[in-house]
């Protein structure tokens, strides 16, 4: 029987004076893998940013393992086993990559040793010494990734991880991402690209203009896709 | 020939050691604004005041406590660095994420607080602290006559710097500094307790100050105002070296102290102005500083 | 028809407030000593053309004491020892002012924030080692016992009472020159860059010209205050270009209010007359100074008379909408 890990309810969430989100709601469930569907600007960054704490003008409850989140200062949510992949990837220009591998502290055991994180990403050991911003996209969305593997995590939330990246990379991405899922680890995912989420996800989401419009399972996903491609206009 | 240009060489050597010696206060105190300024984003005008107190703690422990000069160079930097580190955690908190403007500005009424208030118990003229016996005399190197204290201050320095630049290239604290610098909330996602670095950070800059502070006592005189006529320097030092680059600061401290020395020898009028005229010339040329990555 | 009433009446105010401060500039030297009263207003317009960089263009000038300093002498310098009368030395301090602040603006605008202010300080430093050196200043002892002469060869300024009404009908005219720089397309453009300098540049605005512009204005005022007051104190001294007095008139600024147009004035008032009443006791005054200072920062003061005019506004609004 599957519990719970995030739960959100209510989410209101503000950008300076724009209000962005209007009352999400959303659970992912133990080792699920959920997707977050939606166009650009609906407010799925958002979301994910509130979860973390990145984004502080918040109301609502977000509860992770039944422990509240929203009010937990900024460098306390990464404790509780939560990675965050931002958009970005976020990858530190004034630090190696074996320095950006290292950045972020293991705070549970259960991680993988830098050993096994080269065997992963053999191209992450080649150039563990150059400047982190000096690798290609592809490369830098790998090691943003790894830096997450290291510290145990088991909730894993990653923002668009294909965007701008070659095919091949993409498909890298989802074999690591699919290894991950059937090891247990639960991963919330915001995807442009339902190609690559659907053989992935159990579970999506689609969020408009700041709400959750509606969600459906892996299995209706192929039902739905005349509709979705619409309405995300790709 | 012993002589060069007209002056002879235990004179112009001696000038260039003096160079080397202010190179050396202006070293540490550039090294401290610039690590400071580098987290915080704050120009720490309380620097002088800060120099200052770490001399007159030393100054403190010698007079009323009995405790002499070897002690005081760890004491004075860390009582310092608490005082500054209560800064940090009660005012200058309060400013994070605002202009940097204002914790100029705080850090401004600061010194004039601390200054003032040190004025007002001790008077503006300076109290004398004497050389350490172990530190007394000098060496005759031939070319010139070397004071043991004022070579001592070199290394003194050039050792803190360096030790210095290996905590932040290092350390895992270090990195964890340079991460915070560059992405701050980003690190803070990873469980990285960045407020806390900032605090710390504010502390051992003002620690270093107060260790500038201690390594002045014997040779300038502990006053009140000690603090308010280097820091200016320093400032333009930070400019000219480009306010980023905590390596500029420094290269550029020495290197300042000995343009400062040279004009002292063949244009003494000019010697007190120097730096800021350099600084004129840098912003003509380079406006983002000599090693500046803006 | 509750409109109409509404918009008449800020009219009305602020033309009574401006007849009250003229009536009251008038009336002043009879109820208190006109020497003081032109000491404030010599800070007044300081602090006013100080203000015009950091509340309408958004510069932080630590440095604008040199042009306050480099105004004194020159003007001490003119009347004591080239003989010129009054407002010719004041002219030539203006001048000197504006030339001085050309080249200091030159270098500063070429850098934003923090750094424009480090800059100032440091090239004010270098005004100060010149005065502190240059044989004509008389270094500690400054250029004294200026003589005040005849105004446009006929007012005795040594007249206390007539030297107070020259120096507020100046300040006055300078009060003026800022109000209008601020109402103008020239002020507007000036806040345009202040809100949004890039922004500004692809309108295709010359954006440092305008920064240049308004920093000389800025000098050329501070420097006429300076020169004003050295003709009140018939000195100059190394103080009046120091960075502590540079210190002082930020403070002053701030504590009435940065991009108001009277704030300065208030805090220059409020700062003079704390000195002046502090002038014979022991107590320390820099640590006063130093106190207002962290506490206007930490409360992100708008300053007296910003905060007075929030809560004008403030009533006003709530008055509106109970309407």
């Amino acid at each position: 029987m599957t519990s719970a890990m995030l739960e959100i309810r209510g989410l209101n969430a503000w950008y300076g004076e724009s209000h962005v989100l209007h009352g999400v709601d959303l659970v992912v469930n133990e080792g699920e893998t959920v997707t977050m569907l939606g166009r650009n600007g609906a407010g799925k960054t958002t979301a994910l940013k509130s979860v973390v704490g990145l984004v502080r003008q918040r109301t609502g409850s977000i509860t992770f393992k039944g422990k509240d989140l929203m009010g937990l200062p900024l460098h306390h949510v990464a404790r509780k086993g939560i990675g965050f992949v931002p958009e970005d990837r976020g990858i530190y220009a004034s630090l190696t990559v074996l320095e950006n591998l290292m950045l972020p502290p293991q705070f549970t055991t259960g991680g993988l040793s830098i050993k096994d994180i080269f065997k992963l990403f053999p191209n992450l050991e080649e150039r563990k010494s150059s400047q982190g911003t000096k690798l290609s996209g592809g490369e830098q969305q790998m090691l943003a990734i790894a830096r997450i593997l290291r510290t145990g995590a088991r909730f894993l939330i990653l923002d668009e991880p294909t965007e701008g990246l070659s095919p091949v990379i993409v498909q890298r991405i989802g074999e690591i991402l699919k290894t991950l899922r059937d090891d247990g680890m639960t991963v919330l995912l915001v995807e442009q690209n339902f190609r690559f989420a659907k053989r992935l996800a159990d579970r999506f989401y689609v969020m408009e203009d700041g709400l959750i419009s509606e969600t459906f399972s892996a299995t209706e996903l192929d039902s739905r896709m005349g509709a979705l491609q619409t309405m995300l206009g790709v | 020939m012993d002589s060069f240009l007209g002056i002879s060489y235990p004179a112009l050597f001696g000038q260039l050691m003096i160079g080397l010696i202010n190179g050396s206060f202006y070293a540490l105190l550039s090294l401290g604004l610039a690590v400071i300024f580098g987290m915080l984003h704050v120009v720490n005008f309380a620097h002088g005041a800060q120099y200052m107190l770490g001399a007159f703690v030393a100054w403190f422990l010698l007079n009323k406590l009995d405790i002499g000069y070897w002690p005081a160079l760890l004491i004075a930097p860390v009582t310092v660095a608490i005082f500054g580190a209560l800064i940090e955690r009660f005012l200058l908190s309060r400013l994070r994420g605002k202009d940097p403007i204002y914790g100029l500005l705080l850090t401004f009424g600061l010194a004039m607080t601390l200054e003032g208030t040190f004025q007002y118990l001790y008077g503006s003229s300076g109290r004398t602290y004497g050389v350490p016996s172990a530190l007394t005399g000098g060496l005759n190197l031939g070319f010139m006559y070397l004071p043991i204290y004022r070579g001592w201050v070199i290394v003194a320095s050039l050792i803190v710097c360096v030790a210095t630049w290996c905590l932040i290239e290092k350390t895992k604290v270090g990195m964890y500094l340079r991460a915070a610098t560059e992405k701050s909330l980003q690190t803070q996602s990873f469980g990285i307790n960045v407020p806390l670095l900032i605090t710390l950070t504010y502390a051992v800059g003002a620690g270093l100050a107060a260790f500038a502070g201690v390594l002045a006592a014997p040779i300038y005189q502990v006053g009140a105002l000690m603090g308010q006529n280097i820091i200016i320097v320093v400032f333009a030092i930070v400019v000219i070296g480009g306010m980023g680059s905590i390596f500029g600061a420094v290269a550029t401290a020495y290197l300042l102290g000995l343009v400062e020395a040279i004009t002292k020898i063949y244009y003494p009028q000019g010697s007190s102005i120097a730096v800021f005229v350099v600084m004129a010339v840098v912003l003509m040329i380079r406006p983002a500083g000599l090693f500046g990555k803006e | 028809m509750t409109d109409s009433s509404s918009v008449k009446s800020p009219w009305l105010v602020s033309t009574a407030v401006t007849v009250v401060c003229i009536a009251g500039l008038v009336l002043a030297p009879f109820f208190l000593y006109p020497i003081l009263l032109a000491k404030l207003l010599c800070f007044a317009l300081f602090a006013c053309a100080f203000n015009l960089l950091i509340g309408y263009v958004g510069l932080l000038s630590f440095g604008h004491a040199a042009f306050f300093g480099i105004a004194a002498y020159s003007t001490a310098h003119a009347l004591k020892e080239w003989g010129l009368s009054a407002e010719f030395g004041l002219l030539f301090a203006v001048l000197v002012s504006a030339v001085i602040g050309f080249f200091m603006g030159l270098l500063a605008i070429r850098r934003q924030g923090i750094y424009f202010s480090m800059i100032t300080l440091a090239l004010a430093q270098l005004v100060y080692f010149f005065c502190l050196q240059a044989p004509f200043t008389h270094g500690e002892d400054g250029i004294q016992n200026v003589p005040r002469g005849l105004w446009f060869g006929f007012i005795d300024l040594n007249n206390l009472t007539a030297l107070y009404y020259v120096v507020a009908t100046l300040c006055v005219l300078g009060y003026l020159v800022i109000w209008r720089v601020v109402n103008s397309p020239f002020g507007n453009i000036l806040k345009a860059i202040r809100e949004n300098e890039p922004r500004a540049i692809s309108l295709g605005y010359r954006v440092q010209r305008y920064k240049l512009g308004a920093f000389v204005i800025s000098a050329s005022l501070a420097g006429l205050a300076g020169g004003l007051k050295a003709l009140v104190f018939q000195l100059a001294t190394l103080n009046d270009v120091s960075w502590s007095l540079s210190g002082e008139v930020v403070l002053m600024t701030l504590l009435g209010g940065i991009g108001t147009l009277f704030g300065p004035v208030v805090g220059a008032s409020l700062i003079i007359s704390l000195e002046s009443m502090l002038a014979g006791s022991e107590f320390p005054l820099q640590v006063i100074l130093g106190l207002i200072f962290v506490v206007c920062v930490l409360s992100f003061s708008r300053g007296i008379v910003g905060e007075a005019s929030r809560i004008i506004k403030r009533k006003k609004s709530v008055l509106h909408s109970l309407r």
